[in-house]
């Protein structure tokens, strides 16, 4: 389930400057002595200058004279800091400005406020060794030349990051035999599935071994079992070289499977940073209680016990406090023909359509 | 009726926000047809001396300002437009409307001719003042309501052709670089860089029944005032036979061309 | 698996270099397998700039001498402005062309993310070997013209052609450069090229042809004279040194320009949205 839904009770949140914002949320990690993290942010901020007019013809004509802008503020004062080898993944609904900080780190923007810092370099300065230490994937623009096969342009690749040949063809061989791919990189790029086109461009990124990997939905149009071996790689190729993984999906199991640590960025702000546990928790702390059973409390012995979500015989789901959980779990249990008792946390969809329907007062409460 | 004209309406409204859309890009296509007043300039250096073939100084300026104004109403550029569509699929979505792409790629195009004008035409007037002549225009009054006709036939028939190049892009993956072919054979044989009736004799006459005299140079020299009542009816009709022509070669390939375009699949 | 090194530590003139001849390896093959490229972009491509001779044909069927260039002369700038079309075909209109397809699908990004200069990725980022006819066909020409012509060329003028030949291309490509450089901003860009392409077709004319603003246009801002006459002033023996200095000043400082104005506009990139 996509959070595209979300867009437009999100976009009424969307303010247009910074200046009337305060980022409450802190910073869930707190940052380590003995080794530099990867990522660090400090107050970083990305400003657009969008023109803007009326439909129509007469203020076509007049903006061809003169032009009105508007400042939109993509990303507002964040800060973080992001250890070496850990898996983050960024959430928020679309235009949230996930993508723009993506981008800001990887060095193709240049933040207009504040700084960013990746392995100790300024991405925007674009140095050699900083951008052979990192490698961003585009699951919507494609890299590999249409009509030639994947190996040609891992080939002009190496020759374009100066990666030497042993070591290329040793790398080349382990990611071909870990994503499958021995004989798709032979073929034309266009007669290639999505999932294997995905493939080769996510091999083409990592030809020269970066120690980051920014992933910026990696898995969109996929199916299931593409993704799933998307996923396996990912944690796959993070345990085996110990890069940082930074990954945005609109796929709540991609990050929910992959990322020990997610950060929430809504409207260009950071709103949560810690983990999915903690975020549920925070959000809504009520668990989910299900089972079926042949004989059903009725409404008022349903509200005693919590909000009821399903009532359909035999099927009954329930938000329960946790504090209440095992009372709950007691008298659900020895109800007739009682089966099938499940407890869980809120699904992970509704804890998102929680956090982004609040009021930004009450992310003061939000933190570590 | 009205509705169709509705549709039309906003068609060419469309057309024009999107040509106000980028103003740097109509500053460009402005400047990438103002070839003929640097011809001006070269023709005028070369004539100072005395007239070429029977053209004095006055007579090129006349020429090629002319030209450049006629060049500005009748620039189409459908050709990379649908081109791109075909081969990147982006046509179905045109195809999805109950208006034929056709017309809308016609109105787009059209949208733009008042403001080029607008823009050019002072540029033109500058440049004449600068050179201290004043147009040369048709004498004969019988002529005047000709030359609506032949620009109108002119925009037609430069539209038509490039639409047929278009058409190609259905089977050929490079049909963009055919119409450069055409562009090339143009900017010689139209009258574009040197009016045809100075070309080597041979050459001349077959130079001015060809479809790139009737969009270009026919209806310049129509303006200002070189052909008689008889040599310009004949004009009228050599674009009127190639604009059908054009028009029944653009219709049949636009039809194959769909069938093919849709099962093959964008 | 290893990560983090394996670099072979080139410096960076290695490297572009190396870069370039992994492109110019991609296009050969590729127009090896494509080899109708051979009519429509070599031969069609001399046809068209031989074609194109005929406004200079028509004028020198009036006037004996065209200000104060021979037949003889007028040939070699002929031959030269095709080597120039051919040149511009095959290295830097792919190129453009590349490129600005790359920026209108947002794809630029990844060009931008690797550890190259941008502007050299760019410019070279494709190429069409099947112009090399056209300009093999420009050589011939001024060769054969050199031959008709009167007038000795020693190794002063020799010399000359080169540094002048030289600095003719470092100016194409400048002002390639610059036509990246503005379609960052601007979006519809077709136009560009074709500007380009327009405009030169007056390095036909020599340039004591044109006179005032238009001969400083076509000397120091758009170059031509630099690209086709002086190269055949040179061989016909009447370049002057002071023209061959105004040359490389003039090709050095649209270098500058340019990328002065590509690093302002990688400054202001906002690289479409996914």
């Amino acid at each position: 389930m996509a959070l595209d839904s979300l867009q437009e009770e999100v976009s009424a949140l969307a303010l247009p400057s910074c200046d009337d914002r305060r980022s409450f949320a802190r910073s869930g990690k707190v940052p380590s002595v003995a080794e530099p993290p990867a990522i660090r942010l400090d107050r970083l901020g990305k400003r657009f200058r969008v023109s803007k007019r009326e439909g129509g013809l007469m203020p076509a004509l007049r903006a061809l004279v003169r032009r009105e802008w508007v400042e939109v503020d993509a990303v507002c004062e964040l800060s973080f800091e992001i250890p070496r080898g850990q898996r983050v993944g960024f959430l928020g609904p679309n235009g949230a400005g996930k993508t723009t900080t993506l981008k800001l780190l990887a060095g193709l923007l240049h933040p207009t406020s504040g700084h960013a810092e990746v392995l100790g370099h300024q991405p925007a300065r674009r140095a050699h060794p900083f951008l052979r230490s990192i490698a961003l994937v585009m699951g919507q623009k494609r890299q590999l030349a249409w009509d030639l096969p994947a190996l040609d342009t891992f080939e002009l690749l190496r020759v374009a990051f100066d990666v030497a040949r042993p070591i290329y063809q040793q790398r080349l061989a382990e990611l071909v035999e870990l994503l499958d791919l021995a004989e798709v990189i032979r073929k034309p790029v266009r007669t290639l599935s999505l999932g294997e086109r995905m493939k080769c461009e996510v091999v083409a990124a990592l030809l020269h071994g970066p120690q980051v990997l920014f992933l910026d939905e990696p898995t969109i149009g996929m199916d299931v079992s593409m993704q799933l071996a998307m996923r396996e790689f990912v944690r796959e190729y993070n345990q085996r070289t110990g890069a940082t993984i930074v990954l945005t999906s609109h796929y709540m199991e991609d990050v929910a499977a992959l990322c020990e640590r997610i950060i929430v960025i809504d409207g260009g702000r950071l709103r949560f940073d810690g983990s999915i546990e903690a975020l549920v928790r925070r959000i809504r702390p009520l668990r989910r209680v299900s089972v079926r059973a042949d004989g059903l409390p009725d409404a008022a012995g349903l509200a005693a016990l919590g909000n009821a979500i399903v009532v359909e015989p035999p099927q009954l789901v329930l938000d329960v406090e946790p504090e209440r959980v095992s009372e709950a779990v007691a008298l659900l249990i020895g109800l007739p023909g009682s089966r099938d008792l499940a407890v869980a946390d809120a699904p992970l969809e509704e804890v998102m359509r929680e956090l982004f329907a609040r009021p930004s007062e009450r992310d003061q409460e939000l933190g570590p | 009726m009205s509705r169709w004209l509705a549709v039309v309406g906003a068609l060419w409204k469309y057309g024009v926000a999107q040509a106000l859309a980028y103003r740097v890009s109509l500053i460009i296509w402005i400047a990438s047809t103002s070839f003929p007043l640097i011809s001006l300039v070269l023709w005028r250096a070369l004539a100072e001396t005395g007239p070429i073939g029977g053209w004095q100084q006055a007579d090129f300026d006349s020429y090629f300002v002319a030209t450049f104004l006629v060049r500005q109403l009748t620039s189409v550029w459908v050709v990379w437009d649908l081109d791109r569509q075909i081969r990147s699929g982006e046509l179905s979505v045109l195809l999805l409307r109950p208006v034929s792409p056709i017309l809308h790629h016609a109105m787009a195009n059209l949208a733009t001719q008042p403001l080029r004008l607008l823009l050019a035409a002072p540029l033109g007037i500058l440049v004449l003042v600068s050179v201290g002549q004043t147009m040369a225009v048709a004498e004969d009054p019988r002529v005047w309501p000709l030359v609506p006709v032949a620009l109108a036939l002119s925009w037609l028939l430069a539209f038509t052709v490039q639409l047929s190049v278009a058409c190609l892009a259905f089977w050929l993956t490079k049909a963009a670089t055919l119409y450069e072919i055409y562009l090339g054979a143009f900017i010689v044989l139209s009258g574009y860089a040197v009016p045809t009736s100075l070309f080597p004799p041979g050459l001349a006459e077959v130079a001015r029944v060809l479809p790139f005299h009737a969009v270009l140079g026919f209806p310049v020299e129509l303006v200002i005032g070189r052909l008689p009542l008889a040599e310009a009816v004949e004009g009228l009709g050599l674009q009127l036979a190639w604009l059908t022509g054009f028009g029944l070669l653009a219709a049949w390939l636009w039809r194959r061309g769909l069938r093919v375009y849709g099962a093959v699949g964008a | 698996m290893i990560s983090g090194s394996g670099f072979m530590g080139h410096g960076p003139l290695r490297r572009h270099l190396g870069l370039l001849a992994a492109q110019v390896r991609v296009s050969v093959l590729a127009a090896l397998e494509y080899r109708t490229g051979f009519w429509s972009q070599g031969v069609m491509g001399l046809l068209w700039s031989l074609g194109g001779v005929i406004p200079l044909w028509v004028a020198l069927e009036h006037r004996a001498e065209l200000a104060g260039w021979s037949v003889g002369e007028l040939g070699m700038l002929t031959g030269c402005y095709v080597i120039l079309a051919g040149v511009f075909a095959g290295f830097v209109q792919p190129g453009l062309t590349e490129t600005m397809d790359q920026i209108r699908r947002g794809t630029l990004d990844y060009v931008l993310l690797r550890p190259n200069d941008p502007l050299v990725a760019s410019l070279g980022s494709a190429f069409e070997p099947w112009s090399l006819l056209e300009i093999v066909a420009g050589v011939g020409l001024v060769i054969a013209s050199a031959i008709v012509t009167p007038g000795q060329a020693g190794p002063v003028e020799f010399a000359q052609l080169a540094v002048v030949a030289v600095a003719g291309f470092v100016a194409l490509q400048a002002l390639g450069m610059l036509v990246l450089a503005i379609s960052f901003r601007a979006l519809q860009l077709e136009n560009l090229t074709y500007l380009m392409e327009s405009l030169l077709d007056f390095a036909r004319w020599p340039i004591t042809v044109f006179r005032g603003p238009l001969k400083l246009l076509f000397t120091f801002v758009v170059p031509f004279a630099i690209m086709t006459s002086y190269p055949a002033q040179a061989l016909a023996g009447q370049l002057g040194w002071a023209q061959v200095g105004g040359a490389i000043v003039t090709a050095l400082a649209l270098v500058g320009l340019a990328r002065g104005l590509w690093t302002r506009a990688l400054r202001s990139y906002t690289s479409a949205s996914s």
